[in-house]
């Protein structure tokens, strides 16, 4: 009995990927190049023109097409490159490597979605591409060039607090984002408590986010997926490009170290208002007779080497390293002490490109991902002849990751794409240790306070196909992960289903479903991105999050140059992390962690609709997103459901680009959302606080302290003002004979509206009609940060 | 050109406008009307005489003004019997015990109850918390090391549990000083090192018996260097034992405080357990021990 079952099973599944099994088929393999340097093209497409069966591209620019033994006419496309027609018999595999050309008309037309493939031809829904030229036209605040903030703009993703890098996905929090560079997690993604991110465009290939309908490929994180690929380096010819701007200049070279075999790109960022800073600040306290050297500075370095052995042999490295460095040392005479707060990442990848055969394509990845804080106070005093006196304080934390995977692309057919794999990643956590130093009359102590590290490992594996029958495609997956720490383990079964049914007119029906579980934490505010942020792990106390999330839409391209989408997303969260009331963000050694924190569960439902232009002088999106966001903690608001502080209901984005000519470009964005949901108190009463009492003479004192408690009302039941701003740019281009120059001039929130950052309860006196001060009245004062912020930056290329 | 202009245009008005108000704004929001309730905080201490009591009224966020209650009856219950009554003094606002009966750290049940005239009568109960056991004082010098890498002198005694009562306590300590004659007493703030130990406002701690319940804690008090402590000065410790309800008020006006107006926390509310009303009514019995260093 057991043996039909298995051999019916066994005839379904051959029948099921090698239909029709009679027919004699061979195999069109290669890789996607930009023919002028080598880079590979993602998501490229190749369709067989006769049949109308095809395939994209994977990341790494492969491709595998099987289809009948039959003359075959390939149209090979990509956006921004013209599109190449091969004809050819197919009577054997065949190896063809593709290069494209620049397009002529690529001096006109402007990409927001970098995948030539239709929307309404994807199964894949809620996710978007947007080109990194794309992005770097952008306005910006302070001229400095964000992806992230760029992908804020994107329906269903929302920005936290004002200037923030952080994403609210879905409803999702920021740490509920796989932020994922050449394929390794990036645990800290801001500079200058949020404001600025750490990925400089100008090394960034493509950027792509997923946002629902997971694949089965993506894991352990429940909201979203971001992933940015750096560029690999110009194969052909040396090039380089740079910026200089208000706060910082930027430097990228690349190009072959040896011809059409090893490329290398290397880019650098650095900020400047230090070395301006510096000489004013130390020329100011040498005139009160001290020395004080300020260091007040970020930077980024991204590297990456590629070396290609042969047609199925191919190796990449790639390396990220960058910090922020707040710091000053102080010197008076014999005394000096030294006090600042540095931190950073260190990411890096080995990745192994491996074409086993025409239809199988391997990937090997080892990836390195490293972030600490260091917090350091330090004096020396050699004020006693023949002593000096020192001690030192030094706080820190962080997150160490080593890992392994392995992905395989298996093309058996123009009907089937599967993907496969594991991966098994080693956790180690600092959640924070003060390390004292001292040396008193020659007396030295040395103490260790706080939290021990803690070890994890996470494993995972994954299997889908994508599959297509006629005018039905489905995307059917699973995700099985593991974790394991401090003798507890979990595990964890997710099962991820994309659908897409083709209508007449080319109107797509598509829908997904997905379970995602994700095992690390982070305790960070609601508000702000602080550096003390700190990664934790799931324990016996802090369960894994969990959610589950459907979604359904239409899409379809008009007129072959706008995109629409409009998609419904309904997303359940479990277990979801929060800072109990009144717990402080900075975090100190005061207090485990696992104390501070509390989990409960979070609700996010709504619709978003997008349209988008692609092509032509003229282009740009609209978003809108419609959502409602809560959270339920049985230790928060008396366990009563309150909005989530993103709870945002409408929010608009508009982004267009005009290229007036060759020389002008002008890019214009325009905001809106509801205002943030925050708690306020409703109430107020006087209370006696402290009783001291003194003794003095024999006689006893009493000193009694009033002050007006503020009681707050229910969680986030109220509103700030409604957010909205206008950015602008204009970017002016001039040719010259070897190089490229470009001027930026931008300006952030040109009509300075005040958007609320927080609000206050404040007294203001009311005055009678003389201007005499009648009683002070509470008055609530919202507090905005950011004004309108002109910027101008300088660009060049060769 | 054009853009060049507008942008100085932008640039003067970015400089112009950095006035004190240029990033706050009064705003208007729809606050929930309030219901007034009396408001009172009141602190019922052992072996001590019976503080004086404010009693108020919870009012709007905005828009109201505070107002003390003086024709309250305000009464004291010891065990479901009246124990003791308060009069109000124009001149202080505050109500005074009648009968000064002294209140003992017997673990009696206190019922506190005050009536108005247009209020709801509002009401709390505590029990007064057992003195705790303590041992073995001993005071050295330039024997730790605090949070800030100073070299401290160190109060270490051990305060014995008692393992049929969930206990919280807190920690005072004074010097006494005698000066041409006179006597007074001068607060000494400490650092503490251990986790056991939890903020309270006003740099005091609390803490909770929860991790060493029914044993032997060991306190290590760190008595910062700038007090320059020296041999044959007098110290007086103060260890309170105090009702749960006290020891979560002290702690929530910490984090109330800390959170007030700083964007950095999770804003929160002070602990009350007045029924009907708002404010809270505490208890809390302390044992006292003078020595010479």
């Amino acid at each position: 009995m057991n043996f039909m079952k298995i051999s019916t099973v066994a005839i379904f599944i051959v029948l099921f990927f090698f239909n029709p099994i009679f027919a004699q088929k061979f195999t069109i393999s290669g890789y996607i190049e930009d023919g002028s340097s080598g880079e590979k093209l993602i998501a490229a497409n190749v369709i067989d023109v006769k049949s109308q069966n095809g395939v994209t591209s994977n990341l790494y620019g492969f491709y595998s097409l099987t289809l009948p033994k039959d003359s075959v006419i390939l149209s090979i496309s990509y956006i921004g490159f013209q599109t190449k027609i091969v004809e050819l018999y197919l009577d054997r595999d065949i190896d063809l490597n593709i290069q494209l050309g620049s397009s002529i008309e690529m001096e006109v037309v402007e990409v927001v979605g970098e995948r030539f493939e239709r929307i309404e031809n994807e199964t894949q829904m809620s996710r978007v591409d947007i080109p990194i030229e794309q992005i770097k036209k952008m306005p910006a605040l302070l001229g400095e060039t964000d992806v992230l903030k760029s992908i804020q703009l994107l329906p269903g993703v929302q920005s936290g607090g004002e200037g923030q890098t952080g994403l609210y996905v879905r409803g999702g929090s920021p740490d509920q984002n796989l932020i994922l560079l050449d394929g390794v997690p990036v645990y800290n993604v801001s500079h200058v408590l949020g404001i600025f991110s750490v990925f400089n465009a100008d090394a960034i290939k493509n950027v792509t986010l997923t946002k629902g309908g997971f694949p089965a490929r993506y894991g352990g994180r429940l909201s979203s997926v971001l992933e940015i690929n750096m560029k690999e380096g110009n194969m052909q010819e040396f090039h380089g490009e740079g910026s200089i701007g208000l706060i910082s200049s930027k430097l990228t070279l690349e190009g072959p170290i040896w011809k059409d075999k090893t490329s290398f790109i290397i880019s650098g960022r650095r900020t400047y208002v230090d070395l301006i800073t510096r000489p004013i600040i130390k020329a100011a306290a040498q005139q009160d007779g001290v020395q004080l050297e300020p260091r007040l500075f970020f930077y980024d370095l991204n590297a990456k080497v590629n070396h290609k052995f042969n047609d199925k042999h191919r190796l990449y490295l790639s390396a990220y390293s960058g910090a922020d460095v707040f710091s000053s040392k102080f010197t008076e005479d014999d005394f000096s002490a030294t006090g600042g707060i540095d931190w950073g990442n260190i990411i890096s990848s080995l990745r192994w490109n491996y074409r086993i055969t025409n239809k199988l394509f391997a990937n090997t990845t080892l990836t390195y991902s490293k972030y600490d804080i260091d917090i350091l106070s330090a004096q020396e005093d050699e004020s006693e002849p023949g002593m000096i006196n020192s001690f030192s304080a030094k706080y820190t934390s962080g997150i160490e990751d080593l890992g392994g995977k392995i992905d395989f692309d298996f093309i058996p057919s123009p009907n089937h794409y599967i993907r496969f794999g594991a991966n098994a990643t080693h956790h180690t956590y600092s959640p924070g240790a003060l390390v004292l130093e001292s040396t008193f009359d020659e007396i030295q102590l040395d103490t260790t306070i706080g939290s021990q590290q803690v070890q994890s490992m996470e494993y995972s594996a994954y299997i889908e196909d994508d599959m297509s029958f006629g005018n039905f495609k489905a995307n059917l997956g699973i995700h099985a992960s593991a974790f394991d720490v401090n003798d507890q383990t979990y595990f964890s079964i997710q099962p991820r289903l994309g659908l897409r049914y083709l209508l007449p007119n080319d109107v797509a029906l598509k829908a997904s479903y997905s379970q995602m579980t994700q095992f690390i934490n982070l305790l960070t505010s609601e508000s702000f991105s602080l550096p003390t942020d700190l990664w934790v792990p799931s324990t016996d106390r802090v369960l894994p999050q969990e959610s589950w999330q459907v979604a359904a839409g239409v899409a379809r391209t008009f007129l072959d140059q706008y995109e629409i989408s409009i998609e419904g997303y309904y997303k359940q969260m479990d277990n979801v992390i929060s800072f109990k009331e009144g717990a402080s963000f900075l975090l100190g050694l005061d207090a485990d962690w696992q104390d501070k924190v509390t989990q409960g569960t979070g609700e996010s439902y709504g619709a978003e609709f997008f349209v988008q232009k692609k092509k032509g002088k003229f282009t740009g999106w609209l978003g809108y997103t419609l959502s409602w966001n809560f959270r339920q903690f049985d230790e928060i608001n008396g366990g009563r459901t309150f909005p989530f502080r993103y709870d945002r209901r409408h929010d608009i984005s508009l982004v267009t680009s005009y290229k007036f000519n060759d020389k002008i470009t002008a890019t214009l964005a325009w905001v809106y959302g509801t205002g943030n949901a925050i708690s306020l108190p409703i109430y107020s009463y006087p209370i006696a606080y402290d009783y001291f009492r003194s003794e003095f003479d024999g006689q006893v004192f009493e000193y009694e302290y009033f002050n007006e408690i503020e009681s707050l009302g229910d969680k986030n039941s109220f509103r700030m003002t409604d957010y909205h701003r206008l950015d602008w740019s204009i970017e002016f281009h001039k040719k010259k004979r070897k190089w490229e120059r470009t001027w930026v001039v931008s300006c952030y929130n040109s009509y300075w509206h005040r958007n609320p950052y927080y609000i206050i309860t404040d007294n203001e006196a009311v005055l009678d009609d003389n201007g005499n001060f009648l009683y002070n009245q509470k008055v609530f004062k919202e507090i905005s940060i950011l004004p309108i912020i002109p910027s101008v930056s300088y660009q060049f290329k060769f | 050109m054009k853009v060049l202009i507008y942008n100085l245009f932008v640039i003067a008005l970015l400089f112009s406008s950095c006035g004190e108000d240029a990033f706050t704004s009064v705003v208007e929001l729809d606050i929930p009307e309030h219901q007034s309730t009396l408001a009172t905080s009141f602190l019922l201490s052992a072996d001590e005489e019976i503080d004086s009591i404010f009693i108020a009224k919870s009012i709007n966020i905005v828009g109201d003004t505070n107002e003390i209650i003086e024709n309250a009856e305000v009464r004291l219950f010891k065990n479901g019997n009246l124990f003791e009554e308060f009069e109000f003094i124009d001149s202080s606002n505050h109500y005074f015990p009648k009968n000064n009966i002294p209140i003992l750290a017997d673990g009696s049940e206190y019922r506190f109850e005050v009536s108005a005239l247009n209020f709801a009568t509002i009401s709390a109960t505590q029990n007064m918390p057992m003195i705790a056991t303590v041992e073995d004082i001993d005071y050295r010098f330039d024997a730790a090391i605090d949070s800030y890498g100073d070299i401290t002198d160190e109060l270490v005694f051990n305060l014995i549990d008692d393992p049929n009562e969930e206990n919280y306590y807190a920690f005072e300590i004074y010097r006494i000083i005698e000066e041409n004659d006179l006597v007074f007493e001068d607060r000494i703030y400490f650092d503490v090192n251990s986790l056991v130990y939890e903020d309270a406002a006003f740099d005091y701690y609390v803490l909770s018996d929860a991790s060493f319940n029914g044993n032997t804690f060991n306190a290590r008090l760190l008595i910062y260097n700038w007090f320059e402590a020296q041999e044959g000065d007098t110290f007086k410790l103060v260890v309170k034992s105090l009702s749960y309800d006290n020891y979560l008020f002290q702690k929530s006006l910490d984090t109330y405080y800390n959170s007030s107006g700083n964007p950095f926390a999770e804003p929160s509310s002070v602990y009350e357990n007045i029924e009907n009303g708002h404010g809270i009514f505490r208890t809390e019995s302390q044992v006292v021990f003078e020595f010479q260093l």
